[in-house]
């Protein structure tokens, strides 16, 4: 993709929203070191938006088939829609609590839970374990996906990215560490938020209205179902809520595991029963008790109705044609499907 | 859109993950272990190496990382039967 001025002055633009709201908004909170994680406890509502705006999606997408150019339908969202059972816990059971327990991460707390060396030596260990191996795993696959993006917009490879890509980690280290002002956060994160949100909301339409509207769409994901049912013998549709009872991709069984054990049993982060330690870092910032309820409610509706809404209709609009069978790729070679590839393009 | 990508789908994770984990490396490791229990102390600078740590361990893992999705499933196994109870 060739860049023209105006995508460079939009960048620039962004960098210098992102860097003069941080040094107008960054305030007293320099030397105050409870702010740089929990924000001060000063916060309201707008911690909700916050929430959202700094927890992943990429991964549980890419996991459930989005990322990796293997649309598994809709169903396959289930990989990390299970998580919503621990997530309404943490609304209307944990949040409040998390609020009134004042501690500051959420690993502080296990020494508070349990008492003695065991509990000193728990909090060391998850303090470590989370901190350095897990952490780093999170920021491979975000840094990844940044990669995977930069290669389609500006043509950078996996090893060229750092020198090609000046300003990215270095924004990273300039906004949110060495002025660590989580107040000053709050307003960026809503903006990124906004844009975020923005930019998925048009992808969907861009790709609805290139394949000829909702209905229209509908009709070719039906042709397509059709196709694979012919070819391998599978039923339902990619619009299907929950998976077919003889999925090969995700059997019932599988599925049953996932909303019944999965949710409870597995860390992730910002999905354990309780909530793990990116919602509780967002809970401690909450200005009350209520406020950290809402807050949390907000991230959960955000993030498991409003995103997977805008994002599966993006999603379907643009179904990646090469990821179809052969029978199909040559329909599209004869022309009838050229808007999805279209959109894509223009996108 | 550049700036939207760059924006809204990169940077929200990655302060996430790079504020939390000096968080904890410092607040409960650092500060806990190593002497330094006076809450109005500042950690600022530790925190600020702890971060450049992350980072530089971070991009590593980057280079030989291939798939999101198997590093996502990779953070779902080891996290099975570990979640706070």
């Amino acid at each position: 993709m060739r860049l023209t001025p105006l995508d460079w002055s939009i960048v620039a633009a962004y960098f210098t929203f992102q860097s003069g709201s941080r040094l107008l908004l960054q305030g007293a909170g320099w030397k105050k070191h409870r702010r740089v994680f929990p924000g001060g406890t000063e916060c309201s509502l707008v911690a909700g938006w916050d929430f959202d705006g700094r927890h992943d999606f990429r991964g549980r997408y890419a996991a459930s088939g989005y990322g990796n150019g293997r649309p598994k339908r809709i169903a396959g969202n289930w990989l990390w829609w299970n998580f919503v059972a621990s997530g309404m816990l943490t609304v209307f059971f944990f949040s409040r609590l998390w609020r009134r327990s004042g501690v500051m991460t959420d690993v502080e707390f296990a020494e508070i839970r349990y008492a003695g060396k065991p509990a000193a030596f728990l909090r060391g260990f998850r303090a470590i374990y989370l901190g350095i191996p897990i952490n780093c795993i999170i920021l491979g696959w975000v840094n990844l996906a940044m990669v995977k993006i930069l290669m389609l917009i500006i043509g950078v490879t996996q090893t060229g990215s750092p020198g090609d890509c000046p300003g990215d980690d270095r924004d990273h280290f300039l906004h949110f560490d060495f002025w660590p002002d989580s107040g000053a956060c709050w307003v960026t994160d809503l903006f990124q938020f906004v844009v975020k949100m923005g930019m998925v909301i048009a992808l969907a339409v861009a790709a609805v209205s290139a394949v000829g509207g909702i209905d229209r769409m509908k009709s070719k994901l039906a042709e397509i179902d059709r196709a694979r049912g012919l070819a391998s013998g599978g039923a339902g549709s990619v619009l299907s809520f929950v998976p077919d009872l003889n999925s090969a991709w995700m059997p019932m069984l599988t599925f049953l595991v996932y909303i019944s054990v999965v949710w409870w049993a597995t860390w992730y982060p910002g999905a354990e029963p309780g909530g793990g330690g990116y919602v509780a870092q967002r809970m401690f910032s909450a200005k009350d008790e209520r406020h950290s309820l809402l807050a949390t409610l907000w991230f959960n509706v955000a993030t498991f109705a409003l995103r997977p809404l805008a994002l599966d209709t993006g999603r379907a609009g643009l179904d990646d044609p090469l990821s179809r069978p052969a029978g199909q790729r040559k329909r599209l070679c004869a022309g009838h499907d050229r808007p999805f590839a279209r959109v894509r393009s223009e996108v | 859109m550049v700036a939207g990508v760059r924006g809204g789908l990169h940077v929200d994770h990655w302060d996430t993950a790079s504020t939390g984990a000096p968080a904890t490396s410092v607040n409960d490791f650092y500060r806990r272990f190593c002497g330094r229990m006076n809450p109005s102390e500042p950690t600022c600078v530790s925190s600020q190496l702890s971060t450049v740590l992350l980072t530089v361990i971070s991009a590593i893992v980057t280079f030989y990382m291939d798939s999101i999705a198997g590093a996502w499933q990779l953070l779902i196994g080891i996290g099975a039967g570990t979640a706070r109870s």
